[in-house]
Order: structure tokens, then C-alpha cells, then sequence
């Protein structure tokens, strides 16, 4: 059945994103999960993918243009299946309702009879699909999700306790992107669920005479997996319910169809993809698996579906010769935050010079001062940390020095008035980086306070885009792992700098002249030596050091 | 009974600090500097301050909806209390109970409580516990006229009277349960005469004269040190405010509003200190400034504070959050 | 191994309790040398005396709030009522002081506290006698909630709630008490938390608790012998909820169906039900569904109480309503 593919949402403030570029073509398979098109909003740039596996059949989208969220980007489904006429375009006459429906039904010999329950829906198919194949595509329990940051958080807001209306909320919101809330997808699905009333026999019929199978959500499940309309698949559960056997069955003899229609299954012949990958389903029931979907399409697909370790059921012949191998690893898909880190890693990696400086500093005095600080504290939760101290100072040194607070994008470089401080906060699946603003106006129990709580929305995934927005400066910390001194810490782009704060250990060291036991701080600073030069950080470094050295004097603002 | 100046002035202490306490939730309730349900103690101060004179910081309380006195009286911090009832989370339940669940276990306070009379059956629990541990420490269970009609309070006095435990029942008879008045709630005439039909002791006093109160629940307390069994307390008084801010109380006569009114427990304790030469203006006038100060800090205080981290919803439910709490 | 009956096997994991640690207590209506209630705990009054089996007057209010404040002074009561119907007398004891008191002063102190009850009909005791009352409780936040189907389980259990720092309320079946079954000598516990998979099976999933247990054992059987394989999952613990025990069952069998001895509106089964359609749609393969009590009060009258409660013929029909066995 025809799906749509819509525009989903990527930040809490998104409302448009422009579609950047394509990257399938009509007719193209598309496997589940798998992305379509790049999108832009506010400078991220996103991957959209598609809930379901199918043929690419109608793009909507234009590129360069701006879609909201929920709009039709595109339509997949089975080779030749109706999807409603385009917006704009004579081409859309090609697609009209009982013509496809036709097409789907004759061009599939061996279901004849199938074709009267093939006409019946054709015209409503599309739209029934919207929901509830959209909706499957979000019932789906992996967090395979969306590209983009905020679409990682909706994911990974069904693994904290109890907010399981939050985590609703943020599937729904993400526009029935396969959020990876395990919710059903009624309130999600982008499509009208329509009114209906129970008909005799194996189907619901609604208002607009569209049908509805009764099937097992299993079964349902299964289906979507395989790429078969399970329309065609007749129920033989209580009532004429069409359960997974029933698909199972349904899958080895469209297999066995295929393997006898010579070049059975390129995308563009009906019903040959569906036979292609059905075949590809009863190879992969002989082959039974532990779970990663393998890319293909039309005839090829035959290998595809869960390819994995052999349990002994009889090998069909289509597709068996391409098996994979077992693969004794987890597959985890390379979407969401994930992807997204990753992709600003490489960026900076590649495109910017970065060098790093090392220095060791003295804590005494801050620590000494932090103890004090924290003497008469109400609880745990009001205590200064030492990287609490360290970011004060570190918006005090950017202050001296305004030359490091700057981004460098669009060609020019922009130096900042106010440091507005990344905090790096690590998280079960990834890493994102809050942003404290105008830090240096803030005094120390501000930026305490505000840090918690960033730290806390950060890891209980309620972080929102604009959190992480408008840095100039960042503070990463691997210090509390007591396992680091110094590293090379990637800069967070379009920012000039990053500061790298390592673990304090207790280090011999001249004191007046004697050789004296004091802790002792491991800091890397990396800087974009496109735009600020080696003397200027040694600068900054000297600044922070001395800061760190007399943490009273420069909280009472002393200047260097 | 001998009351020492130190004594004498410490009860007077913590009347003010009650007094300041509540009067200053009222301002900042009725300014909307403030919000959640209030149920004052003003105008019962005697009571709190002089029971607990007598009891020692292992002893226990229960209290009840009105319970900021007992609490303030038994050595709770002002400014954790504030910033319960300000909802933040440096309060004692992390601002998860607000005004009518404050409780601090390390003084002996196990805790206010929004059930009239739910204290009685917890404290004969305790005084259980602590009977079953040999200690001579004692349960003190506050309760309001109102709370003498629930069945908990014939089942709690009964249970600890036949088992013989080191409980005190204090019924602070403020005439009113919520808005029906004692004289039509109770056929009996007064509370304490109620203990006859457990067969323990009973007695009423002012429970506007702090040095009544005291010498009554000295003498009980004493008795239950002594494994000599529960008493029953009942402290005669009036509520200023209504039965919650925001009760006109309309159902109080003015006769009797005026009377009492006339009879506030502080400006009588106060004057009575200045009569019988136990303390002078000055110090009067300092203790006052103290708690008025003390008050002012804690609302700085709860001010200042943060409000809680949704994530303390799942704290102190379980002792670990149980696995089915997370979604598939 | 020790063959004892459930009432047995109660007085042997208090006996072991009360020894091991003195902080635990029994209080309860007609617990002492001359009652003991049921006989579960006939000998502990001679052996720890009135001080440690305190045999309380008909004040469920007081007898349970009691064990509240006890519990918060650092005591571990264990307190017991001989019928689940009667905590209509102290609910709010429950509901608003046991489940709620530590959370509510913000965690100060545990509450460390057992409510033991029986529960369950099938003994012409009528109305309020025989009800299975479970559901209601699992409906608060703060409590544990586990039910015992064997000696072994009411052993395991009983010390498991007594050593857990939760309020836990422990449900045993009346119909069960005269059970016989094998019992592992000494400190024996089982995890609160944790689903018991008490027989195999690849075709069904009947998830039960309590009583009813024995009747999917039996129920499971008989669709042996048709060809029907059904695996029976006997919960333990309501809540927590071992939702991974259901779930691992369905990725077999695709089919559920619950049995429960409560009623069924708004009972435990439900949100069983409510938990598979939201975290595990797609494993169905069959609708749900619920084997329970109808929805009235307990009947008195043998003849009533077949036609009322479920039973192994009840689960039956259910699963071949299922379409699994060709009627």
C-alpha cells in the first residue's frame, strides 16, 4: 500500500525546512529506515528517511523549496500503485484512481481474484496507507528515527520513566517520523483515521467505501517488513483474521512465482518487486535471523530480509545463491544524534587547522576555595563543582581575551561581546552541548545552577534546540573520568575554540623552591589557527592559569 | 513545677517564631507570592511550645494539616520549611509535600499529615517501636477536636491504652472541625472526658497559657516515661485564621471571635513575663526582633532556592525505580 | 527439600524472619495462642511471646496505621489481616500513609513494612469474604503488590517482602492454604520483581497469578493432548510488573490471555492487556484475551461459585477462541 513520506520535525522550533537535495530517484526501491532527501532548517542539515521499505513512486518535494512540517514530501509503495495526482502538473492524470487500481490488479496473473479487493481500494488506498502505514512506521519500537538532534531526543524520551506521555508527545510531534517512542500510532499517524464500520467478512469498510483488512498487528508488522499488500493475503484466524502464518504462506508462493518468472522483479514491473522480496522473505526464513535489514532492490532484495544465522528450514531457490554471511556483531543503525555528531566531527576535522596547546595548572587555591564555598551549602544539589570554578574563570579569560570567543562562518569572523559557554554533556547514546549565555555576567552559583539543570534536562533528553544554540566557546570535560589528562578536543563549528579539561592529580612540583605535593589540572586548548594564532592562545592560557592560580581574586574581578 | 527564666523565655521564643511563621505565609499567600493550601496555627501557639518544652529531641510528634507549630516547636529549621511550603527544592520533602507533609525524623518529627486523624494510629506505632526497643522516649500525637470523631482516634487510644504505651494524646480543641463547631460535632462536653471510657487518664487545661499546657503535658509525659501508658491532653484554644487561608470562618460568632481575640496566648504570655519580673521590655522586644529576622531569612531563602528537578518525582517512591517504570 | 503446606510454609519463613532479625513483629486480629487466625502462624506466640505476635482488637485502622509508624521508627512489621475484603476498614492507612509517607517527607526515612492478607473465593464464604481485591492496590504508588500460588512462593516471597525496605502487601489465596509442595529448607527468598515461567510452551501465553495458576496448569494440559502448546506464566509480583517475562513469552507464541480470579473490569488483567498494546503491538498475533471473575459480587452458593469464577474449562474455550484448535 502507498505511503507518504512527510516532512518531519527536527527541532523544538522548526516549523519549515528547505529540502536541500534528493537522493533517490522515482522508482528506486527504498528500504525502511533509509534516507530520501536532505533538509535544511537553521543551519542543520538532516537526513529524512522512510518509515517503510517500498518504491519511490512520486517525488512531491521540489528542491530549494521550504515544506512545514507533515507536508507531503513524496509517495512510495508497490510498483505501479496509485498515488494521488500531484499538486501541480499534467503528469498527475497518469496516477488517477481506477487506473491504477486496474493496473495492480491485472498485472498480477496469479491473483485474479484478487482483483476486485484490488479495485475496491485502490482509489482510497493511498490515503488509508497514510495512516496506517505511516502509523506503523511509528509503532516500530527501534529508535531508528529521523536524522537531526532533537529527533534523537524524542528516541531516547521513551527510555526514561514514566513520561511516556512526553515521549507521545515528542513522536507526534516529530510528524510520525519513527520517533522510536514505543506508542501507538493512532495520535501520531500524519493521515485521517477514518470513521468506519465493521462489515461481514474480512474487512472494514468506511464512509468512503474504502476496506480495511483484519490482520494480527504481527501479521500487519511482517507484511510491511516484506513489502506485500496484505490486501492479498488471505486470513484463515478466527473470524478470516489474517495472522503471520497467513503471511508466511502468502510470502512462499509469491517466492515460488518468482523464481519461475524469469527477471521477475525490477522495481518498475508490478508485482515483481513484491514477488522479489517475498522470495527474499522465504530465503530468509531459511535462513532465520538475528536482525539486520539488508539493502537491495526488486529481484535483489530476494536476498535481503534478515539475513543471519541458518536454522534449518528448506532454502527457496530465488535468492538463496546471494546470502550473506552470519555476522556475529549489533547492527546499530548510524541515524539521529549519532549521525549528527558524527557529521560535525568530520566537518571540523577536515575543514579546519587545529592546534592544540597543553598546560598544567595549580588547584590548590580553587579547591581550598570550593570547600569553603561548599561548607554552609543546604545540599548536594547547591554545591560548586570544580568545573562550575572553571567555567567562571574560563568567561572571565574570554572576556580578556575577546579574540577567542568568536566563530568563524559565512567568511568572516565574528568576535563576541557576551561568552555564551558550550557545556559538553555526555549522554547514554551520544553527546550534546547546552549553552550557558552570557556567561561572564553571571556569578558563580548562576552558572552553577544553570549548569545542573542543563546537565539534568540534557540527560533526562528534555534538552531542546535552542539549549544548544548561539555558542561561542566550549567547555568539555573528562575530568570526573579520573582516566584523562590531556587530549585533543575537536572544536564544536562555526566556534574558534575549545578548552579540554582533563583530571586533577596530586604532582610533585617546586613550591618556593622545595619540591612540594600539589594537585594539579591537565587543560588542552584547541583553536581554529585559520583565525587565531599561537601567541593569542598562549595569551588566553596564561590568563586562565593565573585565574586558576588566585581563584578569589579573579572572582572579586580582578583583571590579569 | 518550677519554670526557670530560660525556660520561661525559650516557650516564648518559639511562640513569636510560630507567630512569624504564619503570619508571614499569610502575606505572601495572600499576595500571591505563594501558592498551595495553608492551614495556620496562629492563635494555638501555647500549645506546640509548651508541650514540646517538655519533650526531649528523641522523643517523637505527629502532627496534622496544622502542623507548621508542632513543627517549629519540636526544632524543625524555619528555612527548610519555607521553602517546602515555596515548592522549592531545598524543602524538606524536596517540594514534593508542601505545608501539610513537613517532617524532619532527625528531630523527631515523623511528620504532619493531610488525613485528620491519620497521626494518632502512626504514633502508637512509634511509641510501639519504642516501647519494643526499651527506650524511654515518648510519642507525643497532636490531633484537632475534628479528628476525635474519627474511628482512628477510638482505635489509637484503645490499642495504645491496652498495650500500655509511652503515648500522649494532645486534642488542640480549636471549636471548630473545619467549619462544625465542637458543641454540635461532640455530644460530650469536653474531649478529655472521653479518656474515662479507655480508662485513662484526662485532662483539660488553657491551652492559651503555655505554663498550663506545659504542667499538663509534663505530667503526662512523665507518666508514659514511667511505662504508666498513654493520657489524654486537651488543650482548650482558638484558630485566628479560618480552617485554611482563604476560610472567611464566617461561621464563628463574633462574641466569641472577640473573647478569644482578647485572650491571644502571646501578648498574654507577654505581659505576664513582664508582671511576674521574668523578662524585661528590652528582651521581649529582642526575642521578637529575632524571629521576625529569622522568618525574613527563611523567605530569602526559599526565595533564592531552585525549584526541584522533575526527576525527584521517581525519588523515594521505591528504593530503586522498578524496571516496568520504563517504556519498552 | 521440606514437603509442607502453605500455612506451613508462612509459620516457617516468619520463624526464620523473626529469628534472624529482632526488628520484626506480627500484629493482627486473632494472632495470638488462641486464635492464630488461619493456624498460619500456630507456635510463633510461644516462641517470641505478646511482645513480637501481638494479637491486636478488631481495629484494622489502628492495627495497620500502627505498623505505618512503627515501620518509620525502624521496626519491620509485618502486619496481617485475614481477609483482603476487610482493608476497606484502614484504605486510608494504605492508600495515604504506608504508600505515601516516605515519599511525601522526601525520603527521610524507609518504610519497611509487610501487609499480609488472604484473599480468594471458592469457599462458600460469600460477599465479603472472597474477594480478590488486588487490583486496587496496584493502582497506588508506593506500595509492592506480590500474590503466592505454592508453599515454596508464600516461603520465598513472604521473607523477600519482610527483607525488602518497600511497603509490600503480600496476597495468599485461601484456596491455597492447605497446597501441599516441596519447600527449600533455611533462608529461602525470591526476588520481588520477577515473573515465574511455570511451564513451557510455544503457542499461547496464559499469564496468571494466585490460584488460578493451577488452573492454566491444568487448562495447559488438556491442550496438550489437542496439540495446543501453552506456556503459563505465573506473574508473582504485580508491581512491579516483570513486563520482559510477557514479552520474551510472546516473541514465541504471539497469543495472550490472562487469568485472573478477580473481575475482570478495571483488574490487573487489564493493564496487563494496556502494557502488550503499548510496548509490544506488534508481537500479537490474535486479540487478548481476559479469563476472570464476572463482574458481581462473590455468590455464596457452591453452584453460583462455578458458574462465577474462571477454571481450567473457561481458559480453554478461551484459547480456542482463538482460533488455535479447530472447534
Amino acid at each position: 500500500m502507498a505511503f507518504e513520506l512527510v516532512m518531519p520535525r527536527f527541532g523544538m522550533t522548526m516549523k519549515t525546512a528547505k529540502v536541500i537535495q534528493w537522493l533517490k530517484e522515482e522508482g528506486e526501491f527504498v528500504e525502511k529506515d533509509e534516507t530520501v532527501l536532505v533538509a535544511e532548517n537553521e543551519k542543520f542539515t538532516n537526513d529524512v528517511q522512510s518509515l517503510g521499505a517500498g518504491i519511490l513512486l512520486r517525488k512531491v518535494a521540489r528542491e530549494g523549496e521550504e515544506y512545514a512540517i507533515g507536508e507531503v514530501l513524496a509517495y512510495l509503495g508497490e510498483a505501479g500503485e496509485a498515488v494521488p495526482p500531484a499538486q501541480t502538473g499534467g503528469e498527475a492524470a497518469a496516477a488517477a484512481g481506477a487506473g491504477g487500481g486496474a493496473g495492480s490488479a491485472g498485472s498480477e496473473p496469479g491473483f485474479a481474484g484478487s482483483a476486485g479487493a484490488g479495485l475496491a481500494s485502490s482509489a482510497g488506498d493511498a490515503a488509508v496507507a497514510a495512516g496506517s502505514a505511516g502509523g506503523t512506521g511509528v509503532a516500530g519500537s527501534e529508535p531508528a528515527g529521523s536524522a537531526g538532534l532533537t529527533a534523537g531526543f524524542a528516541g531516547f524520551a521513551g527510555t526514561r520513566p514514566g513520561f511516556a506521555g512526553d515521549a507521545a508527545g515528542a513522536a507526534g510531534s516529530a510528524g510520525g517520523a519513527g520517533a522510536g517512542a514505543p506508542i501507538p500510532a493512532a495520535g501520531a499517524s500524519p493521515g485521517p483515521a477514518p470513521a468506519r464500520e465493521t462489515a461481514p467478512g474480512a474487512g472494514w469498510t468506511d464512509a468512503g467505501g474504502r476496506s480495511r483488512v483484519i490482520a494480527s498487528p504481527l501479521a500487519k508488522k511482517l507484511a510491511s517488513q516484506l513489502g506485500i499488500d496484505i490486501s492479498r493475503v488471505q486470513g484463515r484466524g478466527a473470524g478470516g483474521r489474517v495472522e503471520k502464518a497467513d503471511v508466511e504462506e502468502y510470502a512462499k508462493t509469491v517466492a515460488a512465482s518468482a523464481a519461475g518468472r524469469p527477471g521477475g522483479g525490477a522495481g518498475t514491473e508490478t508485482g515483481g518487486g513484491q514477488a522479489g522480496i517475498a522470495a527474499g522473505y522465504a530465503a530468509g526464513q531459511a535462513t532465520r535471523a538475528a536482525g539486520q535489514t539488508v539493502a537491495g532492490r526488486g529481484a535483489d532484495q530476494a536476498a535481503g530480509y534478515d539475513a543471519g544465522s541458518a536454522a534449518g528450514r528448506d532454502t527457496a531457490d530465488a535468492g538463496s545463491a546471494s546470502l550473506p554471511v552470519a555476522a556475529a556483531y549489533t547492527s546499530v543503525h548510524y541515524t539521529g544524534m549519532r549521525k549528527a555528531i558524527g557529521g560535525n566531527m568530520s566537518q571540523a576535522w577536515t575543514n579546519i587547522p587545529m592546534v592544540t596547546h597543553h598546560v598544567t595548572a595549580d588547584v590548590g587555591e580553587l579547591l581550598e576555595l570550593r570547600e569553603k564555598l561548599n561548607a554552609d551549602a543546604a545540599d548536594k544539589a547547591g554545591r560548586i563543582s570544580v568545573n562550575d570554578l572553571l567555567m567562571k574563570l574560563t568567561a572571565a579569560a574570554l572576556v580578556q581575551t575577546p579574540v577567542m570567543n568568536a566563530t568563524f562562518e559565512s567568511g568572516e569572523i565574528r568576535v563576541y561581546k557576551h561568552v555564551n559557554l558550550g557545556m559538553a554533556t555526555a549522554l547514554e547514546n551520544g553527546l550534546i552541548v547546552p549553552v550557558i549565555g552570557r556567561a561572564e555576567e553571571k556569578n558563580l552559583f548562576e552558572i552553577g545552577r544553570e549548569a545542573r539543570a542543563l546537565g539534568a534536562k540534557a540527560r533526562s533528553g528534555r534538552l531542546t534546540y535552542d539549549d544548544t544554540l548561539n555558542g561561542t566557546f566550549t567547555v568539555t570535560n573528562l575530568g570526573g573520568y579520573g582516566s584523562v589528562d590531556y587530549f585533543t578536543p575537536i572544536i564544536n563549528p562555526p566556534q574558534a575554540a575549545i578548552l579540554g579539561v582533563g583530571r586533577i592529580r596530586e604532582t610533585v612540583t617546586p613550591v618556593n623552591g622545595e619540591p612540594g605535593i600539589r594537585p594539579m589540572i591537565a587543560l588542552s586548548l584547541t583553536y581554529d589557527h585559520r583565525i587565531i594564532d599561537g601567541a593569542v592562545a598562549a595569551e588566553f592560557m596564561k590568563i586562565l592559569t593565573g585565574f586558576i592560580d588566585r581563584p578569589f581574586r579573579a572572582l572579586m574581578g580582578e583583571k590579569p | 513545677m518550677e519554670h526557670s527564666k530560660e525556660v520561661l523565655l525559650e516557650i516564648y521564643r518559639t511562640m513569636t517564631r510560630i507567630r512569624a511563621f504564619e503570619e508571614k505565609g499569610a502575606e505572601l499567600a495572600r499576595t500571591g507570592k505563594m501558592h498551595g493550601t495553608l492551614h495556620l496555627y496562629s492563635g494555638e501557639e501555647a500549645i506546640a511550645a509548651g508541650v514540646c518544652s517538655c519533650l526531649r529531641e528523641t522523643d517523637r510528634i505527629t502532627s496534622t494539616h496544622r502542623g507548621h507549630g508542632h513543627c517549629i516547636a519540636k526544632g524543625a529549621d524555619v528555612k527548610r520549611m519555607m521553602a517546602e511550603i515555596f515548592g522549592k527544592s531545598t524543602g524538606y520533602s524536596k517540594g514534593k509535600g508542601g505545608s501539610m507533609h513537613i517532617a524532619d525524623i532527625s528531630k523527631g518529627i515523623i511528620g504532619a499529615n493531610g488525613i485528620v486523624g491519620a497521626g494518632m494510629p502512626i504514633a502508637v506505632g512509634v511509641a510501639f517501636a519504642q516501647k519494643y526497643q526499651n527506650e524511654d522516649n515518648v510519642t507525643v500525637a497532636f490531633f484537632g477536636d475534628g479528628a476525635t470523631n474519627r474511628g482512628t482516634f477510638h482505635e489509637s487510644v484503645n490499642l495504645a491504652a491496652i498495650l500500655n504505651l509511652p503515648v500522649v494524646f494532645v486534642c488542640e480543641n480549636n471549636h471548630y472541625g473545619m467549619s462544625t463547631a465542637f458543641a454540635y460535632h461532640s455530644k460530650n462536653k469536653t474531649v478529655s472526658q472521653r479518656a474515662q471510657a479507655y480508662d485513662i487518664p484526662g485532662v483539660r487545661v488553657d491551652g492559651n497559657d503555655p505554663v498550663a499546657v506545659r504542667e499538663a503535658a509534663s505530667e503526662a509525659i512523665i507518666r508514659a516515661r514511667a511505662g504508666e501508658g498513654p493520657t489524654l491532653v486537651e488543650c482548650v484554644t482558638w484558630r485566628h485564621h479560618g480552617h485554611f487561608l482563604g476560610d472567611a470562618g464566617l461561621y464563628k460568632s463574633p462574641e466569641d471571635e472577640k473573647y478569644w481575640r482578647g485572650h491571644d496566648p502571646i501578648p498574654v504570655f507577654e505581659k505576664k513575663l513582664l508582671e511576674e519580673g521574668i523578662a524585661g521590655q528590652a528582651e521581649i522586644e529582642a526575642v521578637q526582633a529575632e524571629t521576625n529576622a529569622e522568618i525574613t531569612e527563611a523567605v530569602r531563602f526559599a526565595e533564592e532556592s531552585s525549584y526541584p528537578e522533575s526527576s525527584v518525582i521517581f525519588e523515594d517512591l521505591y528504593e530503586e525505580i522498578p524496571a516496568d517504570f520504563f517504556m519498552r | 527439600m521440606a514437603v509442607m503446606n502453605l500455612r506451613q510454609a508462612i509459620q516457617n519463613a516468619m520463624d526464620i524472619e523473626m529469628g534472624r532479625d529482632p526488628r520484626v513483629f506480627i500484629i493482627g486480629e486473632d494472632v495470638g495462642r488462641n486464635g492464630c487466625s488461619f493456624g498460619q502462624y500456630n507456635g510463633l506466640p510461644d516462641k517470641y511471646g505478646d511482645r513480637r505476635v501481638v494479637n491486636a482488637p478488631i481495629s484494622e485502622s489502628v492495627i495497620t496505621g500502627m505498623g505505618v509508624g512503627a515501620a518509620a521508627a525502624g521496626l519491620r512489621p509485618v502486619v496481617h489481616h485475614d481477609f483482603i475484603d476487610f482493608l476497606g476498614c484502614c484504605f486510608d492507612e494504605i492508600l495515604n500513609q504506608a504508600a505515601k509517607l516516605r515519599w511525601m517527607l522526601g525520603g527521610q526515612m524507609l518504610m519497611p513494612l509487610t501487609i499480609d492478607v488472604f484473599a480468594g473465593g471458592g469457599s462458600a464464604s460469600a460477599s465479603q469474604h472472597s474477594q480478590s481485591l488486588e487490583a486496587l492496590f496496584t493502582h497506588i504508588p508506593g506500595i509492592k503488590v506480590v500474590t503466592t500460588s505454592s508453599p515454596a512462593d508464600a516461603k520465598g516471597l513472604l521473607a523477600s517482602a519482610i527483607r525488602d525496605d518497600d511497603p509490600v502487601m503480600i496476597i495468599h489465596n485461601k484456596g491455597l492454604l492447605g497446597m501441599t509442595g516441596e519447600v527449600p529448607e533455611g533462608e529461602y527468598l525470591i526476588p520481588i520483581g520477577k515473573a515465574n515461567v511455570v511451564r513451557e510452551g510455544s503457542d499461547v501465553t496464559l499469564v496468571s497469578y494466585s490460584r488460578m495458576v493451577h488452573e492454566c496448569l491444568g487448562a495447559a494440559d488438556d491442550l496438550a493432548k489437542e496439540g495446543v502448546s501453552a506456556e503459563v506464566i505465573d506473574l508473582r509480583s504485580l508491581v512491579p510488573l516483570d513486563k520482559e517475562a510477557i514479552f520474551a513469552s510472546l516473541e514465541k507464541t504471539g497469543r495472550l490471555v490472562i487469568v485472573h480470579e478477580a473481575v475482570g473490569k478495571s483488574g490487573f488483567g487489564a493493564e496487563v492487556a494496556a502494557v502488550v498494546a503499548e510496548e509490544a503491538l506488534d508481537l500479537l498475533d490474535a486479540p487478548i484475551r481476559r479469563v476472570t471473575a464476572l463482574f458481581s459480587p462473590v455468590p455464596y452458593s457452591a453452584a453460583l461459585e462455578s458458574a462465577y469464577f474462571p477454571d481450567k474449562s473457561k481458559v480453554i474455550s478461551a484459547v480456542k477462541s482463538l482460533g488455535l484448535v479447530k472447534q
